[in-house]
């Protein structure tokens, strides 16, 4: 069997602010007095002041899942002010999920996760709006709500939800931060349809050695989630270097961080179409 | 020539440790390689290699920063190979 040959993409911020482009051109209002209180310390960031504010406000992220690495990222992202997010999961959360889904009460074991993800995030940042969704992403949903999103964020546990978001982020053309943990280690990086390779040019169907449970700590969760967040932010903020088309793996054991250049698989159906740059 | 493996992950407790030095022929290829480590310890066959002993599609390969998707690539003297698997969340 022969491997596909293989093609190195390289894409920029500026390249990538197409695709927020008509996040940035349909901004509709400023920035409130509250609003402009609640975020003065990020927006004294270089690169990022009031028009990159105005971006997240004007923004829709999906978060799928809202558990350990999810339920990070939602709350990063709504501190720093996004306009709107879609929560996505399904159930109730279990006793084995309170090491690392914080945005969970225990004595709330019978409330569903997007629901209390929902209350929690609302009592921290009231203007937020939501979009609750209490289902995994699958090919039946992810059409859906992926074309509702800026920026989808991928934090399921199953290959197969990610895989079903991904092939929606490329038909719709929406960005996609991966996020990814296991033991001490973590994995962000972020898709670009058009730019870079997809999910499924680097995991063309569910690895059989993945399990449902595996080790983890919360922090390494959490430590995970706040990458993925500040990716998106950079991504819709239109500021820094996100990881576009790369792919930071670290190991939190000894603090070991290495960045790869992913490669398309000219096998891939949503890619292999690509002319090569 | 020797080349440095670093292994990531599941490879890295399968493997049963995070770092090896591996001697093989000049003008060995990934494939080589792969064959060598899987090998050296049976836990990682299944990881790095598919029935057919070809690399598993969903297993990311590194070399110098940069993915490496071709098993007939021609490996340096010196290269350093970070072998990890995909991952997810939850």
């Amino acid at each position: 069997m022969s491997m596909p040959t293989e093609r190195v993409v390289e894409a920029s911020t500026s390249e990538l602010a197409n695709h927020s482009a008509s996040t940035a051109s349909d901004l509709k209002s400023g920035l409130s007095a509250d609003e402009l209180a609640q975020h003065a310390w990020q927006l004294d960031v270089p690169g990022f002041g009031e028009a990159g504010q105005q971006r997240l406000k004007a923004a829709t992220v999906l978060v799928s899942r809202i558990g350990g690495l999810g339920g990070a990222v939602a709350w990063d992202l709504a501190s720093a002010g996004i306009g709107r997010l879609i929560l996505a999961h399904a159930g109730c959360p279990s006793e084995s999920d309170f090491n690392r889904q914080t945005l969970m009460r225990y004595d709330r074991r019978d409330v569903l996760r997007v629901e209390q993800a929902a209350e929690r995030l609302r009592e921290y940042k009231p203007s937020l709006q939501f979009e609750t969704v209490s289902e995994n992403m699958s090919p039946a949903n992810a059409d859906r709500w992926v074309s509702q999103a800026d920026v989808v964020v991928d934090c399921a546990p199953m290959f197969e939800e990610r895989l079903a978001m991904n092939d929606a982020a490329w038909k719709h053309g929406k960005p996609m931060v991966e996020c990814a943990m296991y033991e001490l280690q973590g994995a962000v990086s972020v898709l670009v349809p058009g730019q870079t390779p997809c999910l499924r040019c680097l995991v063309p169907e569910p690895p059989p050695h993945w399990k449902r449970r595996f080790p983890v700590f919360g922090a390494v969760a959490a430590a995970v989630g706040s990458l993925a967040a500040i990716e998106t932010i950079k991504l819709l903020g239109q500021f820094g270097e996100p990881l576009i088309g790369k792919r930071l793996q670290f190991d939190l054991r000894n603090q070991r961080f290495h960045t790869t250049q992913l490669v398309v698989d000219q096998a891939c159906p949503n890619c292999a179409a690509r002319p090569t740059p | 020539m020797e080349v440095k493996v670093h292994y990531w992950n599941q490879l890295r407790i399968a493997a049963g440790l995070a770092d090896e030095t591996v001697r093989l022929e000049t003008a060995a290829t990934l494939r080589d390689l792969l064959h060598k480590l899987s090998s050296a310890r049976a836990e990682l066959r299944p990881l790095l290699l598919d029935p057919q002993g070809e690399p598993q599609r969903w297993i990311l390969i590194d070399r110098g920063g940069v993915m490496l998707r071709d098993p007939a690539a021609t490996l340096s003297d010196g290269d350093r190979i970070e072998l990890m698997t995909h991952m997810s969340g939850g």
